[in-house]
C-alpha cells in the first residue's frame, strides 16, 4: 500500500520514522485500522467462544497485532503469504473480510472455507492468502514454492511465509530456507517469536540466541526487529520484500513479539508469571501505534476514535452476519475433496 | 486335507455295523497306523486303526448302527478346523435287514433330511446358498464337494440339473479325492481309480478297504458323475482328457491306473496320454473292447430315479444278487441325488453307447500300449460279454472269475486286491 | 492422431511423457534429487535436463519435506511440478506435505485452491537394497482423501497415467515398481491418457478373478498362462488405481467368475487387498462368491537382503499359481 502522499502536515516532524513517510497517512490509518481490527476481532472471537457460539479451539495473536500488519504494509495484493495457526492477524493485514472470517469460525456456509476450515485453515486465494496452516513449519516450504512458480512464472509476485519461533526447529525451516537461498527465490521468512512454543521457551528450545541468527547458516539475511513496533516491522519489510522482488533473493525476519494470551483457550499459562504478561501488555503494539500517529501529527485522536468507532461497526456487522449465515448442507460432506469428481 | 474315517465292511455280508469303542477322545491326536475305533458286527468285533495321523473328529458315537462305507469321523491335518455338513454321510441307525429293492428298505427316510450336521453350522458359500434358496433346496440335503465338505455352486447346480448349462460347469477339472493318504514319496507313485458308468468314486470305497498299501489312493469323478460337472464332455475321449487335465491339475504326474467298466476305457486313453506318466493300467471288466455292451441296462440305469428301480438294475451288475445290500443302494441312491441328474447319464448314455452300441474301441490303444497291463473279468458279467477278454492281445494277462458278474471288485474284492498289489509291484 | 506404435521400456515411456507434458505446456517441470545430468536414480529422466534446462529439470537438495512443500506451493503458485523421490522410502520423510497439505489444502479452504502435484515414486522390491529402499507403501497413501493414486504395470499405462495425473487439477502420486522400469511394451506415440480412476481387464477368464497391482499384474498374467494349461481360466484385473478404486470393475467380474483372489506387493495385512475383499463383501458380487476370497501380499516383515529371502517375502508367479489351484478347486 505504498503511496506518495506526503503527511498531512507537510512540516517535518523531528524524529519521525522515515517509514512513517514512505507509506503516507492513507497507508498508516490503513495499518492502524487493521491492528484495531484485528484486535476486536480476537477479543469477539473469544467472547463468542466462551459464550458457546464456537467450538473448536483457536489461537488468539492479541499482542501480535504490529508485526502481521507490519509486514502486510510492504506487500502488493497479488503478493503471497503463508500462515500459521495463530494467522487471524495476517488474514486480516492480507485484506480478508472479517464478515467471512467470523462466518467460518462458526462454521457457515459463506465462511471462506464453507465451514470445512475453521479457525486454524482461514484462507484468501483472491488476496494471495496461501492459508493458515495447522501444522508448524508446514506454510514454509509452501511460500518457497510459490516464490519458485512466481520465479519461473516471471510475475513479480514475492511471498511471505510467516512462522513462529517454535517452527525454527523444524526440519521444514531449514530445507526451505536453504533451497530458498539456492535458488535465489523472491521469499521473506518472517518468525513471529513470540518466545513460546506453546509453553517451551526458546531459550529451553533454541540452540541460538536469536532466530535470525540461523540466517547466516543459509546465506541470506538476518534481521531482528522489535515485533510490537510497527515502524520497524514495516521497515524491514519493505527492504527484505524490495530485496526479493528486485532478484536478490529471501531474507529472514525475526520479529521480536508476545502473545499476552495463551497458547489456545485451554493454556492456563503456567510457563510463564503475571508480571512477564503484564510487562508485555504495557507495551501493546496498538496503543505504541496510536501513540505514534498522533506524537508524529499523522494522525489526530478525532480520527483514531473514528477509525475506532468504525472497527466497532464493522465487528458488529460481522457477527451479525456469520450468525445469519446458513450452515452447509450435510449432504455436501464430500464436496470440495477434489477438483474433479 | 481332512481324512475321512469310514465304517469298512469288514465282512462278506455285512451291510451295517456300530462303533464299539473309541480308542481316543474327540479333539485328541493320533499317528497313523494307531487303532482308531472298534467295530461290531454280528459275528465278531475288529480294531480300525487310523488311516492318516491327525487330531480326530468323531461324527459317529458309539453303539450308533451305520451303513458300510458311512463316515465315522476325520483326521484333521495339523491346523484344520473340524469338518462340518458331513453329518449326512452318516446314516444313522438304518434297519439292518430287508431284502435288497423291497418296499421297507425303499421307504425307508432318507437319511440327509434328518442328518442335521451335529456340529450345527453348513459350510456353503454365498452363491450356493442363493441358489439354493432360489430352488427351495435345503442346503442340509447337499453334500458340498468343496474343502471340508463345503457347499459350492456346483453342488447345488447338479440337482436343480443346470450342470450342461452353467458356465460354472464348463469348470474342466473333476471331483476327486484321496480315499487314501500315502506314506509319503517312499511309497511310490499313487493308485489312480476311474469308476465305470453311473457309480462315483465313492463306489470304490469297499474295495479300497481291501488294498493293503502304503501308496495313496486316489480316484476321480468322471464328467456328470458325482461332483463332476458333465460340461462338454460326450465321448470317452473327452473324458479322458478331463482326467488328465485334473490329474495334472492335482499335482498327479503318474501313477497306476485302475479302470472299471466305462472307466476301463478312460483308463486306457489316459495310459496313453504323453501328459501323464502311467506305470501299470489294470483294467476291471473294461469298456471300449468291442460294439455290443447291454443296453438296457445302461438306458435304464441311466433312466432310474427312484430307488427300486435302480436297485433292479443294480442286481445286473453282479452275479449273486445278495451281495446288493440296502445300504449299498442307498448309497447308490443318495449318489444319484446329489450328482448326475437322469438327464445328465441319459445324455451320456446316448452319445457314450449310441443305438445301444459302445461307440469307442480302445483295443487298437491298448495294443500299442507297453506298460504292464492286466485285466479282470466276471465270466457272468451281464453288461460287458467277457468275450471282449479275447480281443485284448497276447500282452494283457487276464484273469477271468467264475460265479461272477460286472463287479468283480466286489463279488472278489481280496482276490482282486491281491491281483492289483501283485501287478504293481511286478510294474516296479 | 495418427498413433504409431512401438516398443519401449516403462522408464522411456515416462520420460516421453514427461517430455511430451513439458512440449505441451511451460508450467510443467521436474523437482527431485540427481533427475538433472545424473538422469534420475533410475534413468527416467535421463537426458531431459538438456533438452528442458535446469530451470525444468530441477535437482533438488537430498530434502523431501521441504522439497514435497516446494511443489505444493508451486502447484498452488500456478505451476505444474512433477516431483521424483528417489525412492518411494523418502516420502516418508515428506508426509507431512503430502498427507497434511497436498491432500487437504482444497478441501481445507473450501475448494478455493487446487493442487495439480504429480509425485512418482519409484517402488517395490526385487533389487537387493533391503528395507529402506524396497517398500511398497501405496496403501498408506491410498488411504487419504484428496490424493489421488495409481500404479501402472505396462509402459502404455505408465505413459497414459503419467500425461493423466499431470493434465489433472488434484495432487496425483504414481507408484512405479522399480522392476518394471526396463520391462518392454506397446506405446503409442504422442498425448494420450488412461484413465485415472479406472482398472482394465488384462485377460478374459471365467473360474476366477485375479485383481492385481504393478508388477503383481505381470506375474498374475504369467500365472494365468500356467493354469491355463491345467484348466482353470482365470481373469485378471489390473487394478491401476488404488484410489479411487474402480470396485464396478471389480464387482461385474467377480459375480462372474463367482472367486477373487487380491495380489499385491505391499504388506498384506490392512493393505489393498483387504480393501478390496471388504468391497466385495459389501456389493451385490457377495451373493455370487463361491470361495473364500484368496489375498496373496507381500509377508508381515521388513524386506531382506538375502536375494532368496527377499523372494520369499512377496508373491511370486508360483505362489499364484498354488492360490490360483486353491481358489478355483478348493486345494
Amino acid at each position: 500500500m505504498a503511496s506518495n502522499a506526503l503527511p498531512k502536515d507537510a512540516r517535518a516532524v523531528p524524529n519521525r520514522p522515515a517509514i512513517y513517510d514512505e507509506l503516507g497517512v492513507p497507508a498508516l490509518a490503513d495499518a492502524f485500522r487493521k491492528m484495531q481490527l484485528i484486535r476486536r476481532f480476537e477479543e469477539s472471537a473469544e467472547e463468542s467462544y466462551m459464550r458457546g457460539l464456537i467450538h473448536g479451539t483457536m489461537h488468539l495473536s492479541i499482542g501480535q497485532e504490529a508485526t502481521a500488519v507490519g509486514i502486510c504494509s510492504a506487500l502488493a495484493e497479488t503478493d503471497y503469504i503463508t500462515s500459521t495457526h495463530r494467522g487471524h492477524g495476517h488474514c486480516i493485514g492480507k485484506g480478508g473480510d472479517v464478515k467471512r472470517m467470523f462466518a467460518e469460525f462458526f462454521g457457515k456456509e459463506d465462511g471462506y472455507c464453507h465451514g470445512r476450515g475453521g479457525s486454524m485453515h482461514i484462507a484468501d486465494p483472491t488476496m494471495g492468502n496461501l492459508g493458515a496452516n495447522g501444522i508448524v513449519g508446514g506454510g514454509i516450504p509452501i511460500a518457497v514454492g510459490a516464490a519458485l512458480a512466481s520465479k519461473r512464472l516471471g510475475n513479480g509476485r514475492v511471498a511471505v511465509s510467516f512462522f513462529g519461533d517454535g517452527a525454527n526447529n523444524e526440519g521444514a525451516f531449514h530445507e526451505a530456507l536453504n533451497m530458498a537461498s539456492v535458488w535465489t527465490l523472491p521469499v521473506v521468512f518472517v518468525c513471529e517469536n513470540n518466545q513460546y512454543g506453546m509453553s517451551t521457551s526458546t531459550e529451553r528450545s533454541t540452540a541460538v540466541k536469536n532466530v535470525a541468527d540461523r540466517a547466516v547458516a543459509y546465506d541470506m539475511p538476518g534481521v531482528i526487529v522489535d515485533g510490537n513496533k510497527f515502524a520497524a516491522v514495516a521497515t524491514a519489510a519493505r527492504e527484505a520484500v524490495a530485496r526479493a522482488r528486485s532478484g536478490g533473493g529471501p531474507t529472514l525476519i525475526e520479529c521480536k513479539t508476545y502473545r499476552t494470551r495463551g497458547h489456545s483457550r485451554s493454556d492456563r499459562n503456567r510457563y510463564r508469571t503475571k508480571e512477564e504478561i503484564e510487562s508485555w501488555i504495557e507495551r501493546d503494539p496498538i496503543l505504541a501505534l496510536e501513540n505514534d500517529l498522533i506524537t508524529y501529527d499523522l494522525l489526530s485522536q478525532a480520527e483514531i476514535d473514528e477509525i475506532r468507532a468504525d472497527v466497532e461497526t464493522e465487528i458488529t456487522e460481522a457477527l451479525a452476519f456469520a450468525a445469519a449465515s446458513p450452515s452447509p448442507a450435510v449432504s455436501s460432506l464430500t464436496r470440495h475433496v477434489y477438483t474433479t469428481v | 486335507m481332512a481324512t475321512d474315517v469310514i465304517l469298512p465292511r469288514v465282512d462278506m455280508d455285512m451291510t451295517t455295523g456300530r462303533v464299539s469303542h473309541w480308542f481316543v477322545k474327540a479333539g485328541e491326536r493320533i499317528e497313523k497306523g494307531a487303532p482308531l475305533f472298534e467295530i461290531e458286527t454280528d459275528k465278531a468285533a475288529m480294531e480300525i486303526d487310523a488311516p492318516a495321523s491327525g487330531r480326530v473328529q468323531i461324527i459317529v458315537t458309539v453303539g450308533t448302527q451305520v451303513p458300510v462305507g458311512s463316515t465315522v469321523g476325520w483326521i484333521l491335518a495339523d491346523g484344520e478346523g473340524e469338518v462340518t455338513a458331513i453329518a449326512s454321510d452318516a446314516l444313522p441307525d438304518v434297519a439292518e435287514d430287508g431284502v435288497p429293492g423291497s418296499v421297507d428298505a425303499v421307504e425307508a427316510p432318507l437319511p440327509a433330511s434328518d442328518a442335521a450336521p451335529e456340529s450345527g453350522q453348513i459350510r456353503a458359500t454365498p452363491l450356493s446358498r442363493r441358489l439354493a434358496a432360489t430352488h427351495g433346496l435345503d442346503l442340509a440335503d447337499i453334500p458340498g464337494t468343496g474343502p471340508n465338505g463345503r457347499v459350492q455352486a456346483a453342488d447345488v447346480e447338479v440337482l436343480i440339473g443346470k450342470s450342461t448349462a452353467n458356465p460354472m460347469d464348463s469348470d474342466n477339472i473333476l471331483n476327486s479325492a484321496w480315499l487314501r493318504q500315502g506314506a509319503g514319496a517312499s511309497a511310490g507313485d499313487p493308485i489312480i481309480l476311474i469308476h465305470g458308468f453311473g457309480s462315483d468314486l465313492g463306489g470304490w470305497r469297499p474295495f479300497v478297504q481291501g488294498v493293503t498299501t502304503d501308496r495313496a489312493i486316489y480316484a476321480v469323478d468322471l464328467p456328470g458323475h458325482g461332483g463332476s460337472s458333465l460340461g462338454a464332455s460326450r465321448t470317452v475321449s473327452d473324458m479322458a482328457n478331463r482326467v488328465v487335465e485334473s490329474l495334472l491339475g492335482a499335482g498327479i504326474k503318474g501313477g497306476h491306473l485302475v479302470g472299471h467298466s466305462l472307466g476301463g476305457a478312460v483308463a486306457t486313453m489316459v495310459a496313453a496320454d504323453s501328459r501323464i506318466a502311467a506305470r501299470s493300467l489294470m483294467l476291471i471288466a473294461p469298456g471300449g473292447l468291442g460294439p455290443d455292451i447291454n443296453a438296457g441296462f445302461v438306458n435304464g440305469f441311466a433312466a432310474a430315479e427312484h430307488e427300486d428301480s435302480i436297485a433292479a438294475w443294480m442286481l445286473e451288475l453282479v452275479f449273486d444278487g445278495a451281495i446288493m445290500t440296502p445300504a449299498l443302494i442307498k448309497a447308490t441312491v443318495k449318489a444319484r441325488a446329489a450328482a448326475a441328474s437322469h438327464e445328465t447319464l441319459s445324455v451320456l448314455a446316448r452319445s457314450l453307447f449310441p443305438d445301444g452300441t459302445q461307440a469307442t474301441n480302445v483295443s487298437d490303444l491298448l495294443r500299442k500300449l507297453t506298460l504292464p497291463t492286466r485285466a479282470v473279468f466276471g465270466r457272468l458279467d451281464r453288461i460287458v460279454p467277457v468275450a471282449h477278454a479275447s480281443r485284448l492281445g497276447g500282452m494283457v494277462a487276464v484273469h477271468v472269475f467264475d460265479d461272477v458278474g460286472h463287479l468283480p471288485h466286489y463279488e472278489k474284492r481280496d482276490e482282486v486286491a491281491t491281483l492289483l498289489l501283485q501287478h504293481i509291484r511286478s510294474a516296479g | 492422431m495418427d498413433q504409431i506404435v512401438r516398443e519401449l521400456s516403462f522408464a522411456q515411456a515416462i520420460q516421453e511423457a514427461l517430455s511430451i507434458a513439458m512440449e505441451r505446456d511451460p508450467r510443467v517441470f521436474l523437482m527431485g534429487e540427481d533427475i538433472g545430468v545424473y538422469g534420475g536414480a533410475f534413468q527416467v529422466t535421463g537426458d531431459l535436463v538438456h533438452r528442458f534446462g535446469e530451470d525444468r529439470v530441477m535437482d533438488t537438495p537430498i530434502s523431501e519435506l521441504g522439497g514435497a512443500g516446494v511443489a505444493v506451493g508451486a502447484a498452488l503458485g500456478g505451476m505444474l511440478p512433477v516431483y521424483e523421490f528417489q525412492f518411494s522410502d523418502f516420502a516418508t520423510l515428506a508426509m507431512e506435505q503430502i498427507v497434511n497439505q497436498a491432500a487437504k489444502l482444497r478441501y481445507m479452504l473450501g475448494g478455493s485452491v487446487s493442487v495439480p502435484l504429480v509425485m512418482r515414486l519409484p517402488c517395490g522390491s526385487g533389487t537387493g537394497a533391503a528395507a529402506q529402499h524396497s517398500q511398497s507403501l501405496e496403501a498408506w497413501f491410498a488411504h487419504v482423501p484428496g490424493l489421488k493414486v495409481v500404479q501402472p504395470s505396462s509402459p502404455h499405462d505408465a505413459k497414459g497415467l503419467l500425461l493423466a495425473a499431470i493434465a489433472d487439477p488434484d495432487p496425483v502420486i504414481i507408484f512405479e515398481h522399480k522392476l518394471l522400469y526396463k520391462t518392454r511394451g506397446a506405446v503409442p506415440e504422442g498425448h494420450y491418457t488412461v484413465p485415472l480412476d479406472k482398472a482394465e481387464t488384462k485377460r478374459v477368464g471365467k473360474d476366477g478373478t485375479i485383481v492385481a497391482t504393478a508388477i503383481m499384474v505381470v506375474k498374475a498374467l504369467e500365472a494365468a498362462a500356467e493354469l491355463a494349461k491345467e484348466g482353470i481360466d482365470l481373469e485378471v484385473i489390473d487394478l491401476r488405481s488404488l484410489r479411487p478404486i474402480d470396485v464396478p470393475a471389480i464387482v461385474a467380474s467377480v459375480t462372474k467368475t463367482h472367486r477373487l483372489m487380491c495380489v499385491y506387493e505391499g504388506v498384506k495385512s490392512l493393505g489393498i487387498g483387504a480393501e478390496i475383499s471388504a468391497a466385495i463383501a459389501e456389493s451385490d458380487a457377495f451373493d455370487f462368491l463361491d470361495a473364500p476370497i484368496i489375498r496373496l501380499g507381500g509377508a508381515e516383515v521388513p524386506i531382506p537382503y538375502n536375494p532368496e529371502l527377499e523372494k520369499a517375502a512377496v508373491p511370486q508367479v508360483a505362489d499364484i499359481v498354488a492360490a490360483g489351484r486353491r481358489l478355483v478347486r478348493g486345494r
